[in-house]
């Protein structure tokens, strides 16, 4: 039966993460993203992520033996919709450990889970580093190979764009292993920990927004890993639990958007109230009304759909991804759209970095790039549609 | 708990809807819309309507005691989707009398009841009009505009155990084929419009009432629009629903049911446009393969879904809360369907698109969805009205009616 309400624990839930994110994330927000390209590692705030641990946040995607309460999708969903009206760096980290946990939980054997997401459980600062491919694509170049030495592997090559690689201590990455002709045609995806030999952390990605957000790139120069560390996709053809997994929390990615666009909506509805011109404040001004309602009606339609397709994704067994793939969609087109218009109504000041608008802005464009490019989403789900029956 | 998942006589009903649309009324739709052009009074299909109420459809707004099946708005805006998919102004005829039906049965009268749902559930032709907007009060009725002048000018004046009622209502939904009025009309002209008006019950055949002319309009041909004229038309007491005075009241106003229903009409013009789209672009071969292989069409059959789930996800949450009142708002409701037009707009101009030349003649049906879709610029509210009062409310303080 159709319910948009959350549980009492939801509820409680979010409110510690706003709590959360009004005390200790809210009022350093702009000194993360001015100094984070300068000195990735110490720039980020690691009090906080310690706190954000003390408080049983970090551990939610596990279950109850480490520390969590195997959070669903939905919940997922509505708390980083919080942590990213606060900051989107910070938030986007919490939401790749978050995820990272659950595929190790989710495809991991048992003497991997016992290793890394104890490891990740008991170490408050502890990140997962992503170097997987995006949920939506399957990439064909991946720039890393695996390749046969003896009965192990070696890794060579180089990752691009691996979130929090700075900062992670476990690692999950994806590679190719069809460099050889006696290896099976696939990629596979490996969890290692950061000081496995042979690794290395690249260039840092100086970038636009989402800056507390660290990414870089890993070096691996005869990395040797054996078949304990992959992570099993149970088939490798994409219908295995990897994939499934995958599939599953694409939502998650519809949180990002919808965070950000509402603390642009909050911060222009607060200025409007007291921002003065023509005598009165602007917010009584019909056009000012009028841009803040299309604001709104953005932030609240993204949230109604991140939420049903969460939903979906949490009670149906023949869960439906495209439903997930429009959420994706659709909130990370309207963040940028939001903040474009926040930004004008606060006139020249949104221009100015005394106003987070424009931080805002610069995180929103971040949404367009969740792994693969916005357009080779939509066209990926335009060309689903290609046998699809109304 | 968050959930999605529909309810085994929720899917019952959809399919049920489904079912008849496609065979009932999907191959008549063009050709009634193209028969509105010369004759807009004799275009409704009441052959398909009497299918309809022999499927028990046309009464399903009804108590379960009166052979309805007491539909709740997200009920309501789930087979009224599958409706409007196929053709909008029947669809919204429906919409009408269920709503209506259901309008009576709840805040009517036992009186009320025997003498106008015992017939409406026996005739299955019997279709249900409100009559409150007029040549001079639309916005002025809902926004509202608080002054004595402004809003409804049919007056309704007491004599003895009656009323009297003159003046002409316009735009009077499906007002050519109804039988069973209500009418708004200024019990007080010494206050507001909201504070000072009164629903009547009446009989097509009331002494003094005549229906003006239908409505020669843009789209949505089946809902069949007319004047209504009321010259000394004399109403009992007995005939007064809710109460006087209480025209604009949350129960006259179905306590916001309206809006999450109205969304649906945007919802299911945009997925009729979308599904002919897709069906053409699945089946039509240009340059070698089938148009959805280009690229660009592929993404704007994306983008279409996408408006279209968005649109779904909002207009569900409103119908949710408005069967919840705990968690409904004015503003959540407005949000949905102002966004419904929004996507209605959008999506059966991309649907043209697709479909390109093909798309402006009247051999395919995206056409008539993209001119149907206007209704829903204005249907309760214009779309402006519906984003002023969302914008209004951000303050913290609602626009007092909706």
């Amino acid at each position: 039966m159709v319910n948009f309400a959350l549980t009492e624990d939801q509820s409680a839930l979010r409110e510690l993460c706003q709590n959360f994110g009004e005390r200790h994330l809210l009022h350093i927000a702009d000194e993360l993203d001015r100094k984070a390209s300068e000195d990735p590692e110490d720039s980020f705030p690691w009090s906080v992520l310690r706190e954000f641990s003390a408080l049983g946040l970090k551990n939610l995607p596990l279950p109850e033996r480490w520390g969590g309460v195997d959070m669903d999708v939905l919940t997922h969903c509505v708390l980083l919709e919080e942590l990213m009206a606060m900051e989107a760096g910070f938030a986007a980290a919490v939401h790749q450990s978050w995820k990272l946990a659950g595929l190790v939980l989710e495809c991991g054997t048992e003497e991997q889970k016992s290793k890394y997401i104890s490891m990740f459980a008991e170490d408050e600062t502890c990140l997962f580093g992503d170097g997987t491919l995006s949920p939506i694509t399957p990439s064909e170049n991946l720039g890393l190979n695996a390749i046969p030495a003896g009965s192990d592997w070696e890794l060579d090559g180089k990752k691009r764009f691996v979130g929090c690689g700075p900062l992670a201590k476990i690692f999950v990455l994806d590679a190719s292993s069809n460099v050889s002709k006696d290896v099976s045609n696939e990629n596979i995806t490996l969890v290692i920990p950061k000081n496995s030999p042979g690794l290395s952390i690249g260039d840092v990605h100086d970038k636009m927004g989402m800056r507390t957000y660290i990414e870089s790139e890993l070096n691996f120069e005869k990395c040797r890993i054996s078949v304990d560390d992959i992570l099993s996709d149970g088939t490798g053809n994409g219908t295995g639990s990897k994939s499934r997994y995958l599939r599953k929390i694409i939502p998650t990615l519809g949180a990002f958007g919808v965070g950000i666009a509402r603390s642009a909506l909050e911060t222009a509805t607060k200025h409007s109230l007291e921002r003065v011109q023509g005598g009165k404040p602007i917010f009584e001004h019909d056009i000012v009304s009028l841009r803040l309602a299309e604001m709104r009606v953005r932030v609240d339609v993204a949230r109604d759909l991140v939420w049903r397709a969460a939903s979906n994704a949490d009670t149906t067994d023949d869960y439906d991804s495209k439903l997930g793939m429009n959420a994706v969609l659709f909130a990370s087109e309207i963040a940028p759209f939001v903040c474009d218009l926040a930004i004008q109504l606060f006139g020249g000041y949104g221009f100015m970095r005394d106003y987070p608008v424009q931080k805002y802005w610069r995180d929103a464009l971040g949404c367009l790039f969740h792994g693969e490019s916005h357009d080779t989403a939509r066209l990926i789900l335009g060309r689903s549609l290609e046998n699809a029956i109304k | 708990m968050v959930d999605m998942k529909l309810t085994d006589e929720q899917l019952e009903l959809k399919n049920l809807v489904k079912e008849f649309c496609d065979k009932e009324l999907r191959p008549i739709a063009v050709e009634c819309d193209r028969k509105s052009q010369t004759d807009p009074a004799g275009c409704f299909p009441i052959e398909v309507l009497k299918a309809a109420s022999k499927l028990g459809l046309r009464t399903l707004g009804l108590s379960r005691e009166l052979g309805g099946r007491d539909l709740d708005t997200l009920t309501h805006c789930i087979i009224l989707e599958e409706v409007m998919a196929v053709e909008p102004g029947f669809a919204a005829t429906f919409h009408q009398v269920w709503r209506l039906a259901q309008q009576i049965d709840r805040e009517g009268t036992e009186e009320q009841r025997e003498k106008y749902l015992l017939p409406f559930a026996e005739d299955d032709t019997c279709l249900i009009s409100i009559g409150q907007t007029e040549p001079d009060s639309g916005t002025d009725n809902t926004f509202p505009y608080r002054g004595v002048e402004g809003g409804i000018k049919m007056s309704a004046v007491k004599e003895g155990n009656e009323w009297v009622l003159n003046g002409t209502k316009v735009f009077v939904a499906c007002a050519s084929l109804a039988k069973i009025f209500i009418v708004t009309a200024r019990t007080d002209p010494s206050v507001p419009a909201p504070e000072g008006s009164t629903q009547f019950l009446m009989w097509r055949d009331t002494p003094g009432f005549r229906i003006g002319r239908t409505h020669d309009k843009l789209g949505a041909a089946l809902l069949m629009n007319a004047e209504l004229i009321l010259e000394n038309v004399r109403i009992p007491e007995s005939d007064i629903l809710i109460g006087v005075n209480e025209g604009f009241s949350d129960r006259a106003r179905h306590f916001g049911r309206g809006a999450p229903m109205v969304a649906t009409f945007g919802l299911g013009v945009a997925r009729g446009a979308y599904e002919a789209a897709l069906s053409y672009s699945q089946e039509t071969v240009r340059n070698g393969s089938p148009l959805i292989q280009s690229d660009a069409i592929a993404m704007r059959l994306a983008d279409m879904l996408t408006l279209i789930e968005a649109t779904r996800s909002a207009t569900w949450r409103a119908a949710w809360a408005s069967d919840n009142r705990e968690h409904y708002t004015q503003r959540d409701a407005a949000i949905a369907s102002y966004f419904s037009t929004v996507c209605a707009r959008s999506v059966c101009e991309s649907a043209m698109q697709i479909f390109g030349k093909d798309g402006y003649t009247r051999n395919f049906p995206v056409e008539k969805f993209m001119r149907d879709a206007v209704m829903t610029n204005h249907t309760n509210n214009t779309v402006d009205v519906r984003l002023l009062k969302i914008g209004r409310s951000l303050s913290g303080q609602l626009v007092s009616t909706l």
